[in-house]
């Protein structure tokens, strides 16, 4: 009987095939030899461990284009802050500023504070390195 | 002119060059020979590290037809991951000396 079965769907959902290959799939593979509850814990840590490995290498490749992102997020909300100035009863672009900057209307203030904080959420998504695969000759 | 960044090496990646360093090792190995040093918990993990700085090499073993599960691997030091651990150990030593000692 084949020990660690989801454990592997898990593991190659989550992760890039290098990463579930050198640091996770060697301890699924001790399973056949042991699979005791101390097995299972070893394999969860190296799971967990291999997850935070892969999140930190692509955040960092995420950050290196910090720039760039910050351009599109601010395109984005740039856009719905408008959408949202039209809705707020026709409030032109120059007192909508004037509004942010004197803080006058906290409800507005952070209506456009969350429209820049959604912004971030489809650039990240679609800028988030995609799962590496092993190539064929690898 | 670019800095060239220096390799660094913890503890358990010594210990484990020091028993890869004969022969090849399965990873549950290297934890039974090392006395407690290395975790089951970890090992892979460092090893995993240790591949990518190029420290060790991993193949997986030959099996038998109809085995069942994921293969198991065979890790051995290369030649820069001892190169590396010896080049720390004269550091840690010639640190180690006092000044009188070191003149």
């Amino acid at each position: 009987m084949m020990h660690g079965g989801w454990l592997i769907r898990i593991g190659r959902t989550l992760l890039h095939e290098d990463t579930f290959e050198l640091m996770v799939a060697p301890a699924i593979a001790d399973l056949q030899v042991e699979g005791s509850a101390a097995a299972y814990v070893a394999v969860w840590y190296s799971l967990i461990c291999a997850w935070g490995a892969d999140f930190d290498g692509d955040a960092r490749l995420v950050f290196d284009d910090a720039g760039m992102l910050g351009g599109l997020v601010a395109i984005q909300a740039s856009y719905y802050s408008c959408m949202l100035m039209l809705l707020a009863a026709g409030v032109n672009a120059r007192d909508a500023i004037a509004t942010v900057l004197s803080g006058d209307s906290p409800q507005f203030v952070a209506a456009v504070a969350l429209v820049f904080i959604a912004s971030t959420v489809p650039t990240l998504l679609c800028f988030w390195p995609p799962r590496r695969e092993l190539s064929p000759d690898s | 002119m670019s800095e060239t960044r220096l390799p660094s090496i913890s503890g358990s990646e010594s210990v484990i060059l020091d028993l890869l360093e004969t022969r090849e090792h399965f990873g549950l190995e290297l934890v039974d020979a090392s006395r407690g040093h290395l975790k089951r918990g970890s090992i892979y993990v460092t090893l995993g590290r240790m591949e990518t700085k190029g420290f060790v090499e991993s193949r997986q073993e030959e099996r038998t037809p109809g085995a069942i599960g994921l293969p198991r691997r065979l890790y051995r030091a290369t030649a820069y991951g001892l190169k590396v651990r010896d080049a720390y150990r004269l550091l840690r030593e010639a640190l180690a000396l006092k000044p009188a000692e070191a003149q």
